[in-house]
């Protein structure tokens, strides 16, 4: 067995289980890969073996693609479970779970070193608990009012609202058994499935994380109450009650023409359309099945619908990144380096390709004999 | 009620004569309302039927343009303060 890494230095346990569980791996997937038992991989995770042999420790990082010195030191932000909320389907298992909380606290590491850099809009997201319909309509109410969206105004990106506020969000990066994800706290972040090509849906999934945000702060979700709230909250937030009401009592009978107008206007999907107006009362119970019916024949509710709105693509990752090396001495090389991630863990880690080094390798002339 | 439309300057005069003609049933109830246009001569040239009663209006109310917000920024930290400093030694200088 060789000596530790670092003498001076403690092995930091919950950085191991973040990285097997980025990489999706068991205890004893990991332990068959660096060739060590269940038990030792367990002991480490624990923080009760801190000074692992150094062989052992660079075999984790060669299997789990970070460089030695990753698993030493605390991490500063811990993407904890009872600070996420996750749109996902019942049957998603924990491992999912786990990989997309381990994958936030990593994403969460390169904020944390690029806010180090560089100055990130100010985080400002208003917290309104509320839990009643009534409460829920005023907290979307609320809300724009503080991010000074009006009541009566579409949004054109709602995205866009919520990276001024402070908010990561990350495109792409999430399997399709998430729909969306988001985790309130010092680094507040969304992850967006667009696995399911549906732009309105994106939209409509922002506002969801963004209902989370706003009114959940501190509070258990993945329950049906929490996610039903998150749904009307993004509803609220989107369709505003009064100019949507207005907007829509401008159809003297149901007109799918006039449901795409709005739908234009919103940009929301026909079906959250249908569903506001249910729920504001503007839609009879028997209009609102009958829409359903003719909207699931269509294969509008599986497949996706016509007309879908432009999406403005999440940039703040992506501006801050693209500004290493341009805008600042920081290069996305040098950040690689001193996150300890690998050039492709970084790049699976962000979606953000590493660039290559445009230097030629030195020429060499030899001596002449 | 006839009137010669001329608006002169802004738009093009129109050498044409309108008339409202609004029609009544012995009991004085309205029945028609036609928009009647006449040459000088009081030869009917068009004449238009307005509809008693409008069932949907085609006034639109005014709509909000949507919020559409600039791309965020991001700024370096440290250009702030080099700028303080060549303020600084602008002064200074």
């Amino acid at each position: 067995m060789s000596a530790t890494l670092f003498p001076n230095e403690a092995f930091w346990g919950e950085r191991l289980q973040i990285a097997r569980e980025f990489r999706s791996l068991t205890q004893k997937q990991l332990s068959d890969e660096v060739a060590a038992s269940p038990a030792l991989i367990s002991l480490c995770e624990k923080g009760k073996k801190p000074f692992p042999a150094r062989d052992l420790v660079e075999a984790f990082g060669a299997v789990l693609g970070f460089e030695p010195e990753f698993f030493y030191g605390p991490i500063e932000d811990v993407f904890r479970e009872e600070e996420c909320s996750m749109r996902h389907r019942r049957s998603t298992a924990e491992g999912l779970k786990a990989k997309v909380r381990a994958h936030g606290t990593l994403i969460g590491m390169v904020i944390r070193k690029l806010r180090s850099v560089l100055n990130f809009p100010q985080q400002n997201i208003p917290h309104i608990p509320a839990s009643t319909d009534e409460d829920i309509e005023k907290a979307a109410e609320e809300c724009r009012a503080h991010w000074n969206l009006g009541l009566d105004r579409p949004i054109k990106g709602i995205g866009r609202v919520l990276e001024h506020a402070g908010v990561v969000i990350v495109p792409n990066l999430v399997k399709s058994d998430v729909d969306a994800f988001s985790r309130s706290g010092p680094t507040a972040l969304i992850f967006l499935n667009q696995a399911i090509k549906s732009t309105s849906r994106w939209h409509f999934d922002i506002g969801h994380e963004c209902g989370h945000l706003v009114m959940h702060s501190g509070i258990p979700t993945g329950t049906v109450e929490t996610e039903d709230a998150a749904d009307k909250f993004s509803s609220a937030f989107l369709m505003p009650r009064s100019a949507f009401a207005r907007d829509f009592q401008m159809m003297t009978h149901f007109d799918w023409k006039h449901i795409f107008a709005l739908k234009r206007r919103w940009n929301a999907s026909a079906q959250a359309i249908v569903r506001r107006a249910y729920g504001l009362g503007l839609l009879g119970a028997v209009e609102y099945r009958k829409a359903y019916k003719y909207m699931s024949w269509k294969g509008w509710t599986s497949n996706g619908e016509p007309e879908e709105p432009t999406f403005q693509e999440p940039e703040l990752l992506s501006i801050a990144l693209k500004s290493l090396g341009t805008k600042i001495p920081l290069t996305i090389d040098a950040l690689c380096k001193d996150l300890h991630f690998s050039r492709e863990t970084f790049e699976d880690i962000t979606g953000f390709a590493v660039p290559v080094s445009k230097s030629k390798p030195l020429e060499v002339i030899p001596f002449a004999r | 009620m006839a009137f010669k439309v001329g608006f002169e300057g802004l738009l093009r005069p129109i050498d044409k004569i309108f008339r409202i003609a609004v029609e009544a049933d012995p009991q004085g109830e309205t029945t028609d309302i036609s928009w009647v246009e006449v040459d000088d001569a009081g030869n009917v040239t068009n004449s238009y039927v307005i509809p008693p009663t409008v069932g949907k209006t085609n006034v639109a109310p005014a709509q909000a343009a949507p919020v559409e917000l600039p791309p965020p920024t991001v700024e370096p930290k440290q250009q702030k303060a080099e700028d303080k400093d060549t303020k600084k030694k602008k002064k200074n200088g």
